[in-house]
């Protein structure tokens, strides 16, 4: 009868066994993080495929990087995103456990030498009997578990994605200002070389002199700011990608994407955000999984933040309160008072973070649009209204000086004004792209940490508007 | 219409006696008619006088009235070009910038009305002209200013001949700096034993129109940018043209802000006969080539046109003889480029360094200028550019005039041009040349023309 019973348990373990995938929930991870980004996930374990993973990086590396082809060597090549996948071995782990009986064999024969009776056999049993009503439960908590951690390799790549997007901007947009700086070095170097040869010929002033020297020397500054600008920018995109040696070059970036007609935003953005939430979805797993310890059934029903149209309103409404009170309603074989009063102090804790959570990520969605609307306004300013009338002071400047009403030096400081003007607008085109990809992000369900790189946006221009770095 | 003309005067035995003694001192320095004098008969062009040319001008129509030649002035705002390609919202009289010259005869009694088109109040005042002080026009001190509207009658008997002119004498600074301004000749009434064939008359005046606007600015003081001959600058001015032989007088009046003008003719001497106080005597003439013409006066010069060709008339200010050209700039003569020139083009495909041999070559790139300005503007010759522009004229001498008009640029006998001398002559002549650059700055070969 035993041994019936003990086949009967195995069968139940080998139903649980069947119940998680052969490739630990992967393939499901992966087809989210597709769905919400586009994103291929590739689980690098070693094995044949790993040559033909290499050469796609190669062929990536190959040609211009854009901002796909970098989250795409991102996904291939970061060893932490690799390391974020082994978590579904730990979550997979935890199933199978909660799928074992706890060592009854082992309790039995321990109870044998003291010869013991039936008495102790059926304690034993109890035991098992006990473990056995319990299994159903912590089966229950581990896929919650395992849910969890599903989601949270979902997220982890889109974050990695969002991130390595913004990296790819930030060095785009720091290469830009550093080819705009070198070119207003060479006006500024102009301008003193024709002060030099004014001066040699007799005609200038030391002072004069002195003035265009500095100026020359200002823009070498400028030059040297954006150089370490863009050589930071670069290290963390590298990183991003998982780089290293010659690889890590990333010598041809292709350029910067032209500013789109409109804005790009769409309609009902907090609504979708708050549907698309990977965090919020882990909340509730773990909500879900807090309940069950209390063996409460759908927990999650009273959520406020589910009723997307009326969330932000049910916040303070105390309509969905869960006091200590609940746990009076516990089943019978719970696990004593001190374990329930923690389990329900940790459900109250889940399901006020959810809120929080919640009401964070509308602030952060509204943030994000209203970033994406002022940058893109910015833009549209720079690029057709500043930058053409740049160009016409430019040209006028230039027949002011073909008619010698103006020098040649302040011909070349217009030059330098436009290129001054074309910088802000790259800076404001890569803030642009980055608050896209922000609020994009948010939309795909992750909220990535803010850029750790500067916005292209620099203070010495005076153009700190919107700036990360402010 | 049937007025007396100063030959039915003669003839007409009343009046013959005051006549001559008029007459008998009709080139004196001192007026002629008397102030309570009554006036003589209205002049007629043809009869009692030979008409003046004003250069790119004209003459203000009149009328008889009763014995009365009636004029009419109209100030008002006048779209004004300087040059072809260059105008400049102006205020004039009648539609011209300067006014019409009013042409009179002395001894007549003339009405000038005057129309204020303006937004602003005006007067004018009768510049050298004896006359009544009431009829002065000096705004304030002699009538109260003509309003915007307004039709003012001047009315005064011509005491003296000679060159005057006419201006606001309100808001002067303004006003004159906006063009409200002409010429008066008040013709001899004896007539002249041998009146010049050619008799020219000029006003000379200076504006401040920064390049790329179009309305001069009145609050200049010392920095003005277009000088013209009649309101017009070269290579805008038009041509003086004489036959061999003929006597030319040319009358020069000054109204510019705050420049004098000597001016310049080449090929002759002449000289001055008499200035806005009347005809110098002939003790007190002597040979010229530059009359300096003061602001605020008139001077009338004469000569002889024997020498035939293409005679520069110009002032001789340097800066007189330029358009438009910035004077704020760096001084870049005798600079080395190198080529710096080729490294800026890369950042301004336009640029190239000027002026490190002067400005001669200005004038013939033909850059790209602000619109409405003609800063770098010069005359194409016969041979090359002309480097003036400005106050400059050409005075042409010709054999025979078939036409009127511009005869065309002067055909000069063989061996009559100066140009390249040849080896040959230079060895003949002992002449010794080592090398041919320049031996200043050098290096400055930007300017491919």
């Amino acid at each position: 009868m035993r041994t019936e019973f003990r086949l009967a348990l195995l069968a139940t373990l080998l139903g649980a066994c069947a119940s998680v995938p052969r490739d630990a929930g992967f393939a499901e991870a992966a087809d989210l993080a597709h769905e919400r980004g586009g994103l291929e996930l590739v689980w690098r374990r070693g094995g044949p495929e790993e040559a033909e993973l290499d050469a796609r990086v190669h062929a990536l590396l190959a040609v211009p990087l854009d901002a796909d082809g970098a989250v795409a060597i991102a996904l291939l090549q970061n060893r932490r995103l690799q390391a974020l996948y082994s978590e579904l071995g730990f979550a997979q782990a935890e199933v199978l456990q909660a799928a074992r009986i706890p060592n009854p064999l082992l309790h039995l024969e321990a109870r044998l030498p003291s010869g013991g009776g039936l008495s102790a056999l059926d304690l034993g049993l109890e035991q098992d009997f006990l473990s056995l009503l319990l299994m159903p439960q912590k089966k229950r908590l581990a896929a919650e578990t395992f849910e969890v951690a599903k989601l949270r390799v979902s997220a982890g790549a889109l974050e990695l994605a969002a991130e390595t997007r913004v990296a790819f901007l930030r060095l785009q947009g720091g290469e830009q200002r550093l080819a705009l700086a070198h070119t207003a070095l060479e006006a500024a170097e102009a301008s003193f070389e024709l002060a030099q040869r004014l001066s040699e010929a007799g005609n200038l002033r030391e002072l004069d002199l002195a003035l265009e020297q500095a100026q020359r020397e200002e823009a070498r500054v400028a030059v040297a700011d954006a150089e370490l600008a863009t050589i930071e920018a670069r290290e963390a995109l590298v990183a991003h990608l998982g780089l290293y040696g010659t690889e890590a070059r990333l010598d041809t970036l292709a350029p910067l994407a032209d500013l789109p007609a409109d804005d790009g935003l769409g309609v009902d953005l907090e609504a979708r955000a708050i549907a698309a939430s990977l965090t919020l979805a882990m909340r509730r797993h773990e909500i879900e999984r807090a309940g069950r310890v209390l063996g409460l059934e759908e927990t999650t029903r009273f959520l406020p933040e589910l009723d997307l149209a009326l969330a932000a309103e049910r916040e303070t409404d105390g309509s969905w309160q869960l006091g200590p009170g609940l746990g009076l309603e516990l089943p019978l074989f719970s696990q004593g008072q001190p374990e329930l009063r923690r389990a329900a102090a940790e459900l109250e804790r889940l399901r006020a973070t959810y809120v929080a959570d919640a009401v964070e990520l509308r602030s952060r969605v509204r943030a994000a649009a209203a970033r994406v609307r002022a940058l893109h306004a910015r833009a549209s300013f720079l690029r057709d209204g500043v930058l053409p009338l740049r160009a016409r002071i430019l040209e006028e400047l230039q027949r002011e000086y073909n008619a010698m009403q103006v020098s040649a030096f302040r011909l070349l400081l217009a030059k330098r004004e436009e290129l001054g003007a074309e910088m802000s607008y790259a800076a404001t085109l890569a803030d642009y792209w980055v608050a896209r990809g922000g609020l994009d992000s948010l939309l795909a369900g992750v909220s990535p940490a803010p850029a750790s790189a500067r916005s292209a946006l620099s203070p010495s221009m005076g153009l700190a508007l919107n700036s990360d770095s402010h | 219409m049937a007025p007396l003309s100063r030959r039915n005067l003669l003839s007409s035995g009343a009046g013959l006696v005051t006549g001559h003694a008029l007459l008998a001192h009709a080139n004196a320095a001192r007026p002629t008619l008397a102030a309570d004098a009554a006036p003589l008969p209205p002049g007629l062009p043809g009869v009692d006088y030979r008409p003046v040319v004003t250069p790119d001008g004209a003459a203000l129509e009149w009328q008889l009235v009763e014995g009365v030649k009636v004029f009419h002035l109209v100030a008002e705002p006048v779209t004004h070009e300087f040059v072809p390609g260059f105008a400049a919202e102006c205020w004039g009289y009648n539609g011209r910038v300067h006014g019409p010259t009013i042409e009179a005869v002395e001894g007549e009694r003339v009405r000038i009305y005057v129309t204020n088109k303006l937004g602003a109040p005006t007067t004018v005042h009768w510049h050298g002209v004896l006359l009544p002080n009431g009829m002065d026009g000096v705004g304030g001190l002699t009538q109260r200013a003509i309003r915007p509207g307004e039709t003012f009658r001047y009315e005064f008997t011509l005491r003296q001949h000679g060159t005057f002119m006419y201006h606001s004498h309100h808001d002067e600074m303004t006003q004159m700096a906006l063009g409200l301004m002409g010429m008066i000749v008040v013709h001899p009434r004896t007539p002249e034993s041998a009146p010049p064939e050619r008799d020219y008359v000029y006003m000379l005046s200076e504006w401040k129109v920064v390049p790329g606007t179009r309305r001069p600015d009145p609050n200049e003081m010392t920095d003005f940018n277009v000088l013209t001959l009649n309101a017009r600058s070269f290579p805008g001015t038009e041509a003086l043209v004489a036959q061999r032989g003929e006597r030319v007088r040319i009358r020069i009046g000054n109204l510019s802000a705050m420049d004098h003008h000597p001016i310049h003719l080449h090929g002759y001497n002449f000289v001055e006969t008499a200035t806005d106080g009347g005809v110098i005597p002939a003790s007190a003439r002597r040979p010229e080539t530059t009359v300096l013409v003061p602001v605020g006066t008139t001077r009338t010069i004469e000569f002889t046109a024997d020498a035939l060709g293409d005679w520069a008339l110009h002032c001789h200010m340097t800066h007189h003889v330029m358009n438009q050209m910035g004077h704020g700039i760096p001084n870049t003569v005798g600079v080395e480029v190198g080529d710096l020139d080729e490294r800026v083009r890369k950042l301004l495909p336009g640029y190239m360094t000027m002026g490190q041999q002067g400005m001669g070559e200005m004038a013939e790139m033909g850059m790209a200028n602000p619109k409405n300005s003609i800063p770098m503007l010069g005359g194409r010759g016969p041979f090359d550019g002309i480097t003036m522009g400005g106050m400059f004229t050409i005075l042409k001498v010709r054999e025979r005039l078939e036409r009127a008009g511009d005869p065309g640029w002067y055909e000069h006998p063989a061996g009559e041009v100066a140009t390249n001398a040849s080896a040959e002559e230079l060895t003949r002549d002992g002449i010794t040349v080592e090398g041919t650059r320049p031996t200043t700055g050098g290096g400055g070969h930007a300017h491919g023309g």
